[in-house]
């Protein structure tokens, strides 16, 4: 049975930091690599910007809901919105080409390459939720293998 | 973010230390305003300080890079971590930007670049 941890925190940028570091102490105990760790933090960070800039349109008292679920062989996070507009929910349609000149469009990208699945529903009165899950012994698909230490720096210090 | 800065020869050196994302964005872009209003555009990122970056602080970099080839400089970024790198390599950025290994390799291009303008 699933281990799941709900957070619901105010869609706003101050809480960034907050959520990188709730997510870090969450993923320390998990058998991930330091890569995929490292991975999931800035998936959590595109996910986290995204639900508060462009789903919730930065609308003051709007929050978002994040959901870990842990299991025997894979970590899955969701984030929630509270955005009503719908949204389209093959996520190829919505990664665009970026080229090197612009300033945004980067974040859905990350996230598909640095989890194993990815996905993203509408749900009408409810906002737009977006899930990623990383199984714990999938190789990355990019990048070389890093030591925890490189890759999870200064989040190692958190209990096991 | 921590941003230290020191003036030598024909490049200004800034050290960045902590988080390059959202939160950071305006800080930065302000910092390289000054020195662009001052005449200052040759300009070494040191990234060694930087623990994480998501697609925010590369979208601020690259927002930084065009003000400073607008003015006709140059900026170069150095000392990446691993994991940073990893990102500037997964969005093909490391083709945009000028990055290298060390503080001292991206010092001494600026000093080739002086010789090559002789």
């Amino acid at each position: 049975m699933a281990e799941v941890i709900r957070i619901r925190v105010p869609g706003d940028a101050v809480y960034l930091k907050w959520v990188h570091t709730l997510t870090a102490a969450i993923l320390v105990r998990l058998p991930l690599s330091g890569q995929k760790k490292h991975h999931l933090l800035v998936a959590m960070s595109e996910g986290f910007t995204n639900a508060f800039l462009h789903g919730n349109q930065q609308e003051p008292g709007y929050s978002v809901t994040l959901m870990y679920e842990i299991d025997s062989d894979s970590v899955q996070i969701t984030v929630q919105d509270e955005g009503m507009l719908p949204i389209d929910s093959n996520i190829d349609h919505l990664i665009k080409p970026v080229h090197g000149s612009e300033e945004s469009g980067r974040g859905l990208g990350l996230i598909r390459e640095m989890t194993d699945e990815v996905s993203i529903t509408h749900e009408p009165e409810q906002g737009n939720i977006l899930t990623m899950k990383t199984y714990f012994n999938r190789q990355c698909g990019k990048g070389k293998a890093m030591n925890e230490e490189e890759a999870y720096g200064n989040y190692s210090q958190f209990p096991r | 973010m921590e941003i230290t800065a020191s003036s030598r020869g024909n490049f200004t050196a800034l050290q960045l230390r902590g988080r390059m994302d959202l939160n950071s964005s305006s800080q930065l872009k302000e910092c390289i305003k000054d020195y662009l209003s001052e005449g200052k555009a040759n300009i070494i990122m040191d990234l060694s300080g930087v623990n994480f970056v998501n697609s925010s602080g590369l979208g601020t970099l690259v927002s930084i890079l065009k003000d400073v080839r607008m003015v006709k400089g140059r900026m170069v970024l150095c000392n990446l971590a691993q994991y940073v790198q990893e990102v500037f390599e997964i969005t093909q950025l490391s083709h945009i930007f000028e990055i290298y290994p060390t503080a001292e390799e991206a010092a001494a291009s600026f000093a080739d670049s002086v010789v090559n303008a002789g």
